[in-house]
């Protein structure tokens, strides 16, 4: 279970990870599109209408990914017998950020949000995952209490 | 004629105008004159600046004047700078031109051979936003046969325009100018490969039914999109051009009119609007709306009218990409590059062509030097035999041998006066 666990994790944060190369590079697209720097342009050879695509996926593999992975840990989690402080705060996270991701994805098919504030999202759905060094913070080595306990 | 007689004849012939080089569009646009009005433009503006000749050159790119002064008129180049600039500004006032705009800092004005050079540029497509595009051909054609029904063409531009038609297909036939077919419309296509890459199962629309409309779904034809709608104000001017196209299997081709509009945007990918109208013909606060409801899908406009068919603050919209002429200059680079050694071959003919053009305009006025010494010659040989013939001695002649006569002495003639010319232009070689 701990092994599906992490491969699920691993597998979204890359996909999330892929979700904000591709949101930068369609911000940074649309920019000069919105500008009409051509030439500029004309160097890449990704579409809008790709990258647009792209992002889109990775946001589902990381969605379905990231859930799997919280869903298969969470019984393993609760069932610890000091249930408090470090895995709190693990638990509080994961679900804000697969909640974040469908809320993402909610927008997009729900609301039809356009793409630039999906990609503005995305870039957001990643700081959240690299404000905690994606997880590896919860871990026992960086763990203070756990190494001073 | 003596070399400072040639430079002060082909010093008569001017050019004044505005092109995608020197000029924002928003000028352009309003210094266009549609063909409608054309033939009475011309017969105003020789009219009212006295030109012996005269061509409007009106397109989407350019608007040049092209005319020849009559020969009493002696300005130095200054002189007939200003005067040419002013000319052109009194011609567009009265044409909703901006007076408060310095109108002098976006004209150019060539005189003698430079203007040579660049009527013959502009005919061989050398001088367009997109060198080697075919429509300007069609378009000068156009504008000197308009000229020559307002009766405002005369034997120097009648002759240039020949040339310059000449020279624009040598420079097709013999260079790799030739060899791509691209024009405006086609560049107006391939600016939605940055949003969509291929336009395979994308819907189109071409606002339209002209000239540039027909280029533009020729081409789209090819890309293949899964469904192409021509809208136009005459409904049935939009299925002809339907009828003109030879369109695949399994894509969807319809005409629409202007009414249905509104409705169409709702669902498009790329939109190419060409129209002739003089307004515009979507708005912000049409397009707005229809944006909102269109929940985030990108919608690619391309505004290749003159004037301009859509607000350009639709391109503040987001999901919105409005491209107009202007930024069909980025693509220039490209195929500048591409046909850089061919343009190099091309600037060899363009010159060969203006020095015969030159030579031209010598032997014309060798011309009627010619002609007169032919009639001498002709009024010569009859009188002569008249006399001759009523000679005691030459009554016997028949018929047949009276005419062998004759047609020797004409042929001696012909003779004298082709040596003479061939004398006569050797000498101004």
């Amino acid at each position: 279970m701990a092994s599906i666990h992490i491969i699920g994790a691993i597998i979204g944060e890359f996909a999330a990870m892929f979700s904000a190369i591709f949101s930068i590079i369609y911000l940074w697209r649309r920019q000069v599109l919105k500008q009409k720097l051509y030439i500029e342009l004309n160097k890449g050879t990704l579409s809008l209408d790709s990258l647009e695509r792209g992002m889109l996926f990775c946001l589902w593999l990381a969605f379905i990914s990231m859930s799997a992975a919280f869903v298969l840990a969470l019984p393993a989690f609760l069932n610890t017998p000091q249930l408090g402080g470090v895995i709190l705060w693990k638990i509080f996270w994961a679900s804000m950020v697969c909640l974040w991701y469908a809320a993402i994805l909610g927008s997009r098919y729900i609301l039809g949000v356009s793409t630039k504030r999906l990609a503005l999202m995305s870039l957001f759905g990643f700081l959240l995952l690299a404000s905690t060094i994606f997880g590896f913070l919860f871990l026992p080595l960086f763990d203070l209490s756990f190494a001073l306990s | 004629m003596m070399k400072a007689d040639l430079h002060r004849e082909i010093s008569r012939l001017v050019c004044v105008g505005m092109n995608h080089k020197s000029a924002p569009l928003r000028l352009r646009e309003k210094v266009y004159v549609p063909p409608s009005e054309l033939a009475k433009a011309l017969s105003d503006i020789q009219q009212a600046f006295g030109f012996s000749e005269c061509v409007l050159l009106s397109t989407c790119n350019r608007f040049d004047i092209y005319a020849v002064l009559p020969p009493e008129r002696q300005h130095d180049e200054n002189e007939l700078v200003s005067l040419l600039y002013q000319a052109f500004r009194d011609f567009h006032q009265p044409r909703s031109l901006d007076v408060t705009e310095d109108l002098d800092l976006h004209l150019y004005c060539r005189i003698g051979h430079k203007a040579v050079e660049h009527i013959l540029g502009v005919a061989s497509s050398l001088d367009s936003l997109i060198i080697g595009e075919t429509q300007i051909t069609s378009q000068f054609k156009q504008a000197w046969q308009c000229a020559l029904e307002a009766q405002t063409l005369g034997p120097h531009l009648s002759r240039l325009g020949q040339e310059a038609l000449g020279l624009a297909k040598k420079i097709r036939s013999q260079t790799a100018i030739g060899q791509k077919t691209v024009s405006i419309s086609h560049a107006a296509l391939d600016l939605a490969k940055p949003i969509f890459g291929d336009l395979k199962g994308r819907s189109l629309m071409i606002i339209g039914a002209g000239e540039m409309a027909k280029l533009a779904a020729l081409y789209a034809v090819s890309k293949a999109p899964k469904e192409l709608i021509i809208v136009n104000r005459s409904l049935d001017k939009a299925q002809q051009l339907i009828s003109c196209l030879n369109i695949p299997e399994g894509m969807h081709v319809r005409a629409h009119a202007f009414d249905d509009l509104a409705a169409l945007l709702l669902h498009v990918d790329v939109l190419v609007s060409a129209t002739a109208a003089r307004t515009n013909v979507i708005d912000f606060d049409t397009l707005a709306p229809i944006v909102r409801k269109r929940k985030s899908r990108p919608l690619c406009m391309v505004d290749i009218a003159i004037p301009r068919d859509i607000d350009p603050r639709c391109g503040e919209l987001e999901d919105v990409f409005l491209f107009d002429i202007d930024d069909l200059k980025q693509l220039t680079d490209d195929h500048l590059k591409e046909r850089e050694a061919a343009m190099g071959v091309a600037q060899t003919l363009l010159l060969e062509k203006s020095q015969d053009y030159a030579l031209w305009l010598k032997n014309f006025h060798v011309k009627p030097y010619l002609e007169g010494f032919r009639l001498y010659l002709d009024t010569l040989i009859h009188k002569e035999c008249e006399r001759t013939f009523k000679k005691d001695m030459f009554k016997d002649l028949k018929d047949e041998q009276i005419l062998a006569i004759d047609r020797l002495l004409i042929s001696l003639a012909d003779k004298i006066t082709a040596d003479m010319a061939i004398t006569l232009k050797d000498f101004h070689r």
